[in-house]
């Protein structure tokens, strides 16, 4: 082989051992990932469509879930929030429920800087929760109990207690003191009343 | 050898470089911007009808300006609900996105608010594509006439846009190139000139304005908190004003009218309708920090402040000008900018959150030009109301 040959060779390996990385390269850089994983990333990702839930409001019952007509109990229900870690000043609340089985008596916040203010609609109830201008101390939720509702039982039967985000001008929500509005987690409870 | 070995260094880089690019360019296309200039163009089909009654139907297609894979679509459709009644939808393109987009189980609320929000989402993985040479259906929408006037229905106004998948499968909402009409009873009002768009930017339809009406209503109106009058820069409050026919139970749409007060804090503002003079009618107006007030008498009073309420209208118009003073009443604070018909934690909150400020007319309900103490108040004491009289 003589010298020039030589070169040659040594260029076509360079050659096709750039076109190997430079290959390799692009192939590692677009696919990291094998296809069905790719595919997986595809069906999570999320509609933003649907609001994105933020922090937690929760019914929740610490006496019985079975409450009898007779004794005239009235049913307590306790409101668990949790406002992932910001500053509340206010929120607002929607609760579905039965009318016609239960009347809703009274609702209380279990925070002296809260004031609320609640309104028996048609079939729901709606609560407006706001801070009082005074308060010195901040608001954050951690699976806080910040409110209670009493109602008084009027029939038997299995009723739910439903949070709802939305019933027409009324909402559910958190508002921060950086003014930023966040939708909660909702839940619902089953109540039976005999 | 030795002296080859830069040569060969400096070929491997170029040689790798270039295979890096030419591949890249033959799988992924030639680089692309983030997605910052496409748009979206909403089309009725057909764009106009003419009757007085019944149903009629229309298909609301769009076209992108480049090829793309959606996820889903949001967009209002707007319509005049005394002139036109919704009565279904279907969702063509995907389906409705389930608890937040309007369905056919929400007709009654649709109507009273005269806006369908349609949100629509693509269900499978890999979304849907759609070509920018052509129209994609998305919805088809059936209305009932309920008059022979003339009115619009509109949609891809700017809170409209496409969800659009990218190739890093993250989502970006190509925005509404401007807005689509749909032209009842054969006129579409007076238009303005389209608004000049920089060169490359999307055209946008002109917007429909109403001509003068047969009916000047002159009003007058107080609003909580303001007893006198504001400075020069606070003096003018920017109110909604629509009619409710008693006899053929049809409202218009809102009108907009500036107020300004005198000395006594009594605003003065005109706008016009054209409207049946035969007929009773009840008069709402809303405030721009306020809920709105439902007016069923040409002088109403109350003895307390926000405390009117009515249930049928009695107020007689005459075609020219109709002075009415409805300063006997008050008009209720709390409904802050950006308005959704009640006093919410978010009105109240801003108020907490900006007390003691003087840059932020947003809660300035009072116009002393302050967000106080005094402002928070009479938000917390509207809320013995809280929502617009419907």
């Amino acid at each position: 082989m003589g010298e020039k040959s030589k070169t040659i060779f040594v260029y076509l390996l360079v050659i096709f051992l750039a076109v190997f990385i430079g290959t390799s390269i692009f192939l590692i850089s677009n696919s990291k990932k094998p296809l069905a994983e790719k595919e997986k990333i595809a069906t999570t990702v999320t509609i933003p469509t649907v609001k994105p839930t933020q922090g937690s409001f929760d019914l929740k019952l610490f006496e019985n879930e079975k409450i009898s007509l007779l004794t005239g109990k009235e049913l307590k229900i306790d409101l668990v929030a949790d406002s992932n870690e910001k500053n509340i000043v206010g929120y607002d609340l929607v609760l579905s429920y039965d009318p016609s089985a239960f009347n809703f008596v009274r609702a209380t916040s279990d925070l002296t800087d809260f004031k609320i203010y609640s309104y028996k609609r048609d079939s729901y109830l709606s609560l407006l929760a706001t801070r009082s201008p005074q308060s010195q101390t901040s608001a954050v939720f951690t699976q806080t109990k910040i409110a209670s509702l009493v109602f008084k039982p009027l029939k038997a039967g299995k009723y739910s207690f439903s949070l709802k985000p939305l019933i027409g001008q009324d909402k559910t929500d958190l508002v921060t003191d950086k003014t930023e509005v966040f939708n909660p987690k909702l839940n619902e409870l089953e109540i039976e009343v005999f | 050898m030795r002296k080859e070995l830069p040569k060969i260094i400096t070929i491997f880089f170029i040689t790798v470089g270039v295979i890096v690019w030419g591949l890249n360019f033959v799988f992924f296309g030639a680089p692309k911007s983030k997605a910052t200039g496409e748009t979206v163009s909403f089309v009725f089909d057909p764009s106009s009808v003419s009757q007085a009654s019944g149903d009629f139907t229309t298909h609301i297609k769009v076209k992108p300006s480049i090829v793309m894979t959606i996820r889903g679509y949001q967009f209002n459709i707007n319509f005049d609900k005394s002139k036109v009644q919704f009565k279904s939808i279907t969702y063509i393109t995907g389906a409705v996105s389930t608890g937040v987009g309007d369905d056919n189980s929400k007709i009654t609320t649709i109507n009273q608010n005269g806006v369908v929000k349609v949100i629509g989402e693509i269900q499978t993985a890999t979304g849907l594509p759609i070509t920018a040479d052509q129209n994609t259906e998305l919805v088809t929408v059936t209305f009932t006439a309920v008059s022979a006037l003339s009115s619009s229905i509109t949609t891809g106004a700017t809170d409209a846009g496409l969800l659009m998948i990218k190739s890093d499968f993250s989502l970006f909402t190509v925005p509404s190139a401007g807005q689509a009409s749909f032209s009842i009873n054969g006129v579409v009002p007076t238009l303005t000139s389209a608004p000049t768009i920089t060169s490359g930017g999307p055209t946008l339809t002109p917007t429909p304005t109403g001509a003068a009406g047969n009916v000047n209503l002159k009003l007058k109106l107080k609003f909580q908190g303001i007893v006198s009058k504001p400075a020069d820069a606070r003096n003018k409050l920017s109110v909604k004003i629509k009619l409710y026919n008693e006899t053929t139970n049809l409202e218009t749409a809102y009108n907009t009218a500036d107020f300004t007060a005198d000395d006594q804090g009594i605003w003065s503002g005109s706008t016009s309708f054209n409207v049946d003079i035969s007929a009773k009618y009840i008069i709402y107006a809303k405030g721009p920090y306020h809920i709105q007030k439902k007016i069923c008498d040409a002088a109403p009073t109350e003895t307390a402040g926000g405390t009117y309420r009515c249930t049928k209208g009695n107020i007689t118009l005459v075609a020219g000008d109709n002075n009415l003073n409805l300063s006997g009443v008050v008009l209720l604070s709390g409904d802050l900018p950006d308005q959704d018909g009640s006093i919410t934690a978010y009105d109240t909150s801003f108020v907490y959150n900006n007390l003691g400020k003087t840059d932020n007319d947003k809660c300035d309900v009072n116009r002393d030009g302050i967000c106080n103490t005094q402002d928070y108040s009479l938000v917390i004491a509207s809320l013995s109301v809280k929502n617009d009289e419907l």
